[in-house]
């Protein structure tokens, strides 16, 4: 037990860190939510999971280490809002853009925001076919 | 006394706006008060030649030594003199030559700014302050090469202006550190040379410390950023760029000559000096824009004095920097004249001034042959000293000296030539300037002349130049018109016959120059620096900041990543557990149930196939807390389970069928492996991190809860109790995810201008 | 023997939090915009003299300390203000109530809607006012807490006011950029609550002072080591360092310019207090880890300036001048210079605040969406912003006789001080940095303020938004003048981060360790 829960936490946030780094937006958020996953039991089992009573005092002692719990109480309620918060805004972003995929919903053509930076007609030393050279990454 | 000297102009300059609106261009006679209090620096003359300078300081920043301490030695007073009399001279001068559409509080309020830090500069004993102030000299440069800023021309010399002498400040910022250091002080004056020079860093220090002074004085191949400086109206050319600001590296040069003088530096010193006297007098022989040729015989009298204060003849270069000084404002005043009163500035276009200008002929023409180096002028006689030093140095310093000198004599009388010969000028009305323009250079002129005149034993300027004896440690000798027939004076004839038939043959001449221009020069080899900057900066800003998310979110696991691969499997054998205890079998069924979820998250086809893993991997976990004794973490993740999934299921609607994008089976390796060192982390640190280094606070709770926070459920009351501020946090962040959920809703994206919409 | 000081300093520790707090909650409740901004103004007016006091009694030397809910250390949470945390307080203080005024303004020439550099209407209507009372009361809180999981919590409630923020009005490059912000700021919390948990399987405790105290007996063991960096790791992230700072530079100019000075200027510098606090409490050793900061660093100030350079925006130019304003804070405290640290992190948020809070005013007068600099000649009619910005890009670039330069100096003679060849290389980088921001910042100046006047139509600039500019730039000329005792206040707050061990015994009095 010792090991096997350790071990879980490590493929928990595994997985979502695996899951992170493909670039579909669904892909991604679930992939974050895994790592909370993982993070929330490494806290559980940081502060010593042994299998004592829980701690309410009304049972007898003696009690496993209730502060661990408390914290990731607070942690998961967080962590329900900001994975809220990024469902909506993937939601949006989706809406606006038409793709999922990670890096197209990041790289369309922004013309305010990216293609001019360079393209100022009074700096010609500054060309601004050469900008897009290093992104042609595109879905693979 | 010499802080309120300082301070006025700066102080001056801030309220300068507020004269010009009623008196307009007239306001620089009252606003050339600022500089009464510099020259009554005067008075200190005397302690300046007893040896016991003045000295006034102000604390600025006593941790790290900067205050603004000020010295009035005999060379920075002379220096500040001459400031502070060319000032006075270049504000009513000023007063005249701007049009009444002009930016007059502009004008005088970066005038007097630089007024202030040129002051500054020269009387500062403390290091950090006089590098300060010398930096601020660029800066009201580039303020005052910019005034027109209308014209691209001003704006691009005005940057090239600052880049320049701001690159050069940066050395100096560098040397002054170094020189703190191994000196043993930040004050000039107590500044330990020899210490300096025996210091294991003064090679570098020695380099910054002339790369500084060599950018501010415009010696090659740095003189490229002072002929773009005309850009600036002219009184400000006249002031900055000939007789002051220019000559702040000279003066480092000169303050700081123990260090480098009877060594291969200085001989370093001296060729590259002579250099620029030779390729400024050549330049500015070829220009047709009197402004032009000024500058560049700028260059070229600055290369003389590098070349001077370099070797070390600091008698000769000081007698040669108050003429300089003195002649060139006049011209550039002339000039100013000339552009103002006739629109040109061009010799093709202007001829035979002296008929209609004669006022201003007669006070050109003692300052154009004192640059020449005629007798009975100032300049012949510094120019005399310069030979003699040079005749001293050897064989080719002497030739190249007198190559430049016949050049600078050519162009002299080049300059002369507008005012002679055929009347020729573009403005059909041409008469002599208002009285206030004529009269600074004519002083001037008087000033030039007097210097090399009266009293014929012993001249004006050598009281002068002896005052700077002290300060930088030569003896002073008089300075004589006529000192016998010396191996200098031969040479002198020599250059007056040459450069006589050189100004003849002009023509053919100049066409040989032109032919003769390279393709690339330092001025190409600027643009190409500053282009390559940008090209850089773009890549760079390219290659880092616009790389693939996905790359990025891989720098960020990075660390824990290589924390894992580090640190994982040395912990693995440290802190795995011996003598394992099979787990209870509750436990290997839900981590069997949690592996299946992560399993079928990563291989689901459909999104609510990743979902339901999802949903199982938290499920199990739930289970999972139940065990682990944790009731209230299993309901509330169960709650959050839910509703997150309710929260999923309901937005399904606007999202997009799950797509998996095909990668590269490099990518999709580099990532397992990455997911897999990051999950070594996270098992090895749990591993390592079973023994406490003392004992975990949990008891305390456990004994206070009933007692003191009044519940049995020790985890709610941690929550509401002892850490109670942690909910407030809690609940203020759902508040606010709650608002912004919300905003995020209602508000329509405006879609951008030009904005594909795409495949959406 | 510091006891009693502390039962009387209970209360006012608390209220640069809960002000905002209440006065956030309270504008919820408002209906009219009016209304909104008066109280919004009172409130940050509260915090700021709520911040001072804490500032001047923390910069007599004591340091100051509340035990919420009277649980001693380190059962309960602890409130802890030393100097440090009265640095940042009274920033945070001076900057907070200037957005709201500056943004309560900015409405008065406010489109409908959309519009990054002022506040739309709508927007405002949406909550953009409470939300940067959260936003203060999260930074207020990270500066203010001595407990580690409490951080976590601070830096969240920040961190969700800010993608609020960010997202408010959900044009296409808020969504693009806030996506980008969201995750990355997800991935460093979640990494920063499991560091936070393996601290207390560690350490056996969430103070941060009785860690500091427990730690003294295992230095060096590569377990504390591996909390450290993932510590580290997450501040570095939020204070974007090269190469975690990915997120910052094209997020930061889709703010609505109303707030994005207070981002700018403020939130950036939270991560760089968490790691002053970590490396000087928590790590006094850990000299490699310092050492690749300390290269990091070096690059972040290198990065930050070349983006500068290549960028022709305002806001796009600033955010990446943040970038390397923060490069020189984190080679500052990781060289051991904590004086020049604090002296420049003072200037870096007054200089990067009044950076943008003028090019929100650029971009009003310019008129285009993002005043992308094709409007120029402006000196002549707006000479006084000029002034404030030829200073303030002297001072970002380093130059005197600005704060910047005296921070750089400092800086720079510490590091060729120490010598050493990493650091002979940092300081090298350092000053030659300072001439790309100075080419950058006059780029600007001269695509902007110089140039043919060619304006038909000058919009009448909001006063608030101008006055605010203002105050900025004075305070800004006021830090240079009055470096000498700023100074010499850095310093000795310096001397008290140098010695943790008084830090620790306020917190956790000997007698009542475990």
């Amino acid at each position: 037990m010792e090991v096997l829960l350790p071990l879980l936490a490590a493929v928990l946030v595994a997985t979502g860190v695996f899951l992170v780094l493909t670039r579909a937006m669904i892909r991604l958020i679930i992939g974050l939510s895994l790592i909370a996953y993982g993070a929330n039991l490494s806290i559980l089992l940081a502060g010593g999971a042994a299998l004592r009573t829980p701690p309410l005092l009304n049972l007898d002692g003696p009690y496993v280490d209730p502060l661990p719990q408390a914290l990731i109480l607070t942690a998961i309620v967080i962590g329900f809002g900001t994975t809220s918060l990024l469902l909506v805004l993937a939601v949006r972003a989706f809406g606006a853009t038409g793709t999922d995929h990670v890096q197209e919903l990041l790289e369309k053509p922004d013309p305010v925001l990216r293609q001019r930076i360079y393209a100022d007609p009074e700096r010609p030393s500054v060309s601004p076919e050469t900008q897009d050279a290093p992104r042609a990454q595109g879905p693979l | 006394m010499l802080v309120f000297t300082v301070f006025t102009p700066f102080v001056v300059a801030l309220f300068a706006p507020l004269l010009t609106r009623p008196l307009g261009a007239r306001a620089g006679w009252p606003l050339a008060l600022a500089f009464a209090p510099s020259l009554a620096l005067v008075a200190l003359i005397p302690a300046a030649r007893s040896g016991m300078p003045a000295t006034n300081s102000v604390a600025w920043v006593p941790g790290i030594d900067l205050s603004l301490a000020f010295r009035a030695d005999g060379f920075s007073l002379l220096f500040a003199l001459l400031v502070a009399v060319i000032g006075v001279l270049v504000m009513i001068y000023a007063s005249a030559y701007l049009g009444p559409g002009e930016r007059h509080g502009r004008f005088y309020s970066y005038l007097l700014l630089f007024g202030g830090a040129m002051l500054g500069f020269v009387l500062s004993d403390n290091l950090i302050a006089m590098f300060a102030f010398w930096e601020l000299t660029s800066i009201a440069s580039f303020l005052l090469i910019g005034f027109w800023d209308e014209r691209r021309a001003a704006q691009d010399g005005a940057m090239k202006a600052l880049l320049i002498t701001a690159a050069g400040g940066l050395a100096l910022l560098a040397a002054v550190i170094l020189l703190s250091l191994a000196g043993g002080s930040v004050n000039l004056s107590q500044l330990d040379f020899a210490a300096v020079r025996e210091g294991p860093l003064f090679v570098p220090t020695l380099a910054l410390l002339l790369l500084a002074a060599l950018t501010k004085s415009a010696q090659v191949p740095f003189h490229l950023w002072l002929p773009t400086a005309m850009e600036a109206p002219t009184p400000i050319s006249a002031f900055l760029h000939s007789a002051t600001m220019v000559k702040a590296g000279i003066v480092l040069l000169a303050k700081f000559a123990p260090l480098f003088v009877l060594s291969a530096w200085s001989d370093g010193l001296l060729y590259l000096g002579l250099l620029t006297m030779f390729w400024g007098a050549y330049s500015a022989f070829k220009q047709d824009d009197l402004k032009a040729l000024l500058a560049y015989s700028t260059v070229s009298q600055l290369g003389i004095l590098t070349a001077l204060y370099g070797a070390g003849y600091p008698f000769a270069a000081t007698a040669h920097l108050v003429n300089h000084a003195a002649f060139k404002a006049a011209l550039f005043l002339v000039v100013g004249i000339i552009d103002h009163e006739t629109g040109s500035r061009s010799v093709r276009e202007l001829s035979g001034l002296g008929r209609k200008l004669p006022l201003t002929f007669a006070v050109t023409v003692p300052a154009a042959l004192s640059m020449a180096g005629l007798p009975p002028f100032g300049g012949f006689i510094s120019k005399e000293l310069f030979y003699e030093a040079m005749l001293r140095a050897g064989t080719l310093p002497i030739v190249i000296a007198v190559v430049g000198s016949v050049m600078t004599f050519a162009y002299s009388l080049k300059f002369l030539g507008v005012f002679i010969g055929p009347y020729r000028c573009l403005r059909p009305h041409v008469h002599e300037a208002p009285v206030w323009m004529l009269l600074p250079p004519a002083l001037l002129t008087v000033l030039v002349t007097l210097f090399g005149t009266v009293p014929w034993d012993a001249t004006l300027a050598t009281p002068m130049v002896a005052l700077a004896a002290p300060a930088l440690g030569f003896d002073a000798e008089a300075l004589y018109l006529w000192h016998g027939l010396t191996p200098a004076l031969m040479w002198s004839f020599v250059t007056w016959g040459v450069g006589v038939l050189l100004y003849a043959m002009r023509e053919p001449f100049v066409n040989m120059q032109r032919a003769l221009t390279p393709v690339w020069n330092a001025n190409s080899l600027y643009y190409a620096a500053v282009a390559g900057m940008e090209r850089l900066a773009r890549l760079v800003t390219l290659n880092t900041q616009n790389a693939p998310f996905a790359a990025q979110l891989r720098i960020l696991w990075g660390p824990v990543a290589l924390a894992g691969i580090v640190f994982g499997f040395q912990a693995l054998g440290a802190y795995l557990p011996t003598g394992l205890t099979p787990p209870p079998l509750e436990f290997l069924a839900a981590a069997l149930l949690v592996l299946a979820g992560c399993y079928g998250v990563l291989v689901a086809k459909t999104r609510l196939s990743a979902l339901i893993f999802t949903g199982l991997a938290g499920l199990s976990l739930v289970a999972l807390f139940v065990m682990l004794r944790a009731p209230d973490l299993a309901l509330t993740q169960l709650l959050i389970e839910t509703v997150t999934v309710i929260l999923f299921l309901s937005v399904f609607r606007y999202l997009p069928p799950l797509t998996r994008y095909r990668r590269e089976a490099r990518t999709v390796l580099l990532d397992a492996l990455l997911a897999g060192s990051v999950g070594l982390a996270v098992f090895s640190a749990l591993l390592a991190v079973q023994t406490p280094v003392a004992a975990r606070i949990q008891d305390f709770f456990l004994e206070r809860s009933k007692t003191e926070g009044g519940g049995y459920n020790v985890v709610n009351v941690i929550l509401v109790d002892f850490r109670g501020y942690d909910t407030l946090g809690e609940i203020t962040v759902l508040a606010i995810v709650g608002m912004s959920v919300y905003a995020l809703l209602k508000i329509k994206t405006t879609p951008v201008k030009g904005e594909e919409h795409g495949d959406g | 023997m510091p006891r009693d000081r502390c039962e009387e300093a209970v209360n006012v520790l608390t209220l640069p939090v809960l002000l905002p707090l209440f006065g956030g909650t309270l504008l919820l409740l408002i209906k009219r915009p009016q209304g909104r901004a008066g109280v919004g103004t009172a409130a940050a007016l509260l915090t700021l003299l709520a911040s001072c006091w804490i500032a001047v009694r923390s910069f007599s030397g004591t340091v100051l300390v509340t035990q919420l809910g009277g649980w001693p250390a380190p059962y309960g949470i602890t409130l802890v203000a030393d100097g440090l945390t009265g640095v940042m307080l009274l920033l945070s203080g001076v900057t907070g109530l200037m957005t709201v005024i500056y943004a309560a303004s900015s409405l008065q020439h406010a489109p409908r809607r959309g519009g990054t550099p002022v506040l739309s209407r709508a927007r405002e209507r949406l909550g953009t006012p409470a939300l940067l009372q959260f936003l203060l009361m999260g930074v207020n809180m990270s500066f203010l807490t001595g407990d580690l999981f409490n951080l976590f919590v601070s830096f969240e409630v920040m961190l969700v006011a800010s993608y609020g923020l960010l997202l408010i009005g959900g044009e296409l490059p808020q969504l693009r950029e806030g996506f980008k912000y969201v995750v990355v700021n997800l991935v460093a919390s979640a990494i920063f609550v499991a560091a936070a948990g393996l601290a207390y399987g560690l350490f056996g405790t969430l103070n941060m002072a009785d860690i500091a105290a427990r730690l003294q007996d295992v230095s060096g063991d590569p377990r504390v080591t591996l909390i450290v960096l993932l510590l580290a790791l997450v501040f570095a992230t939020k204070a974007a360092v090269f190469p975690f700072g990915f997120w910052l530079p094209y997020s930061y100019p889709v703010v609505p310019g109303a707030v994005g000075a207070f981002f700018g200027a403020v939130l950036t510098k939270v991560g760089v207090y968490a790691l002053l606090r970590l490396f000087t409490l928590l790590t006094p050793g850990e000299t490699a880890l310092k050492n690749g900061l300390l290269i990091l660093a070096t690059l972040t100030i290198l990065i930050g300036a070349l983006g500068a350079v290549s960028q022709r925006r305002w806001r796009h130019l600033l955010a990446f001048a943040n970038v390397a304003s923060v490069g020189y804070l984190v080679l500052g405290l990781s060289s051991g210079a904590l004086a020049p640290t604090l002296y420049y992190l003072i200037h870096s948020v007054l200089v990067i605040f009044t950076l943008f809070s003028l090019a929100g005013l650029a971009e009003l007068v310019a008129g285009g969406r993002f005043g992308d600099g094709h409007s120029e000649g402006h000196l002549g009619a707006y000479p006084l912003l000029g002034a404030v910005y030829f200073v303030s890009a002297l001072a970002l670039a380093g130059l005197p006789p600005t704060s910047g330069f005296i921070g750089k100096f400092a800086l720079v003679q510490v590091l060729l001080g120490s010598g050493g060849l990493l650091r002979v290389f940092a300081s090298v980088v350092a000053v030659a940095s300072g001439l790309l921001l100075l080419y950058a910042a006059m780029g600007i100046w001269r695509g902007f303020f110089w140039g043919a006047d060619d304006a038909v139509h000058r919009p009448p600039l909001p006063k608030g938004m101008l006055r605010v500019t203002g105050a900025a730039g004075g305070l800004l000329v006021m830090l240079a003048i009055a470096s000498g005792p700023v100074y010499a206040l850095a310093e000795r707050v310096a001397v008290q981060l140098e010695r943790p061990a008084d830090y620790i015994s306020h917190v956790v009095p000997e007698g009542d360790a475990p």
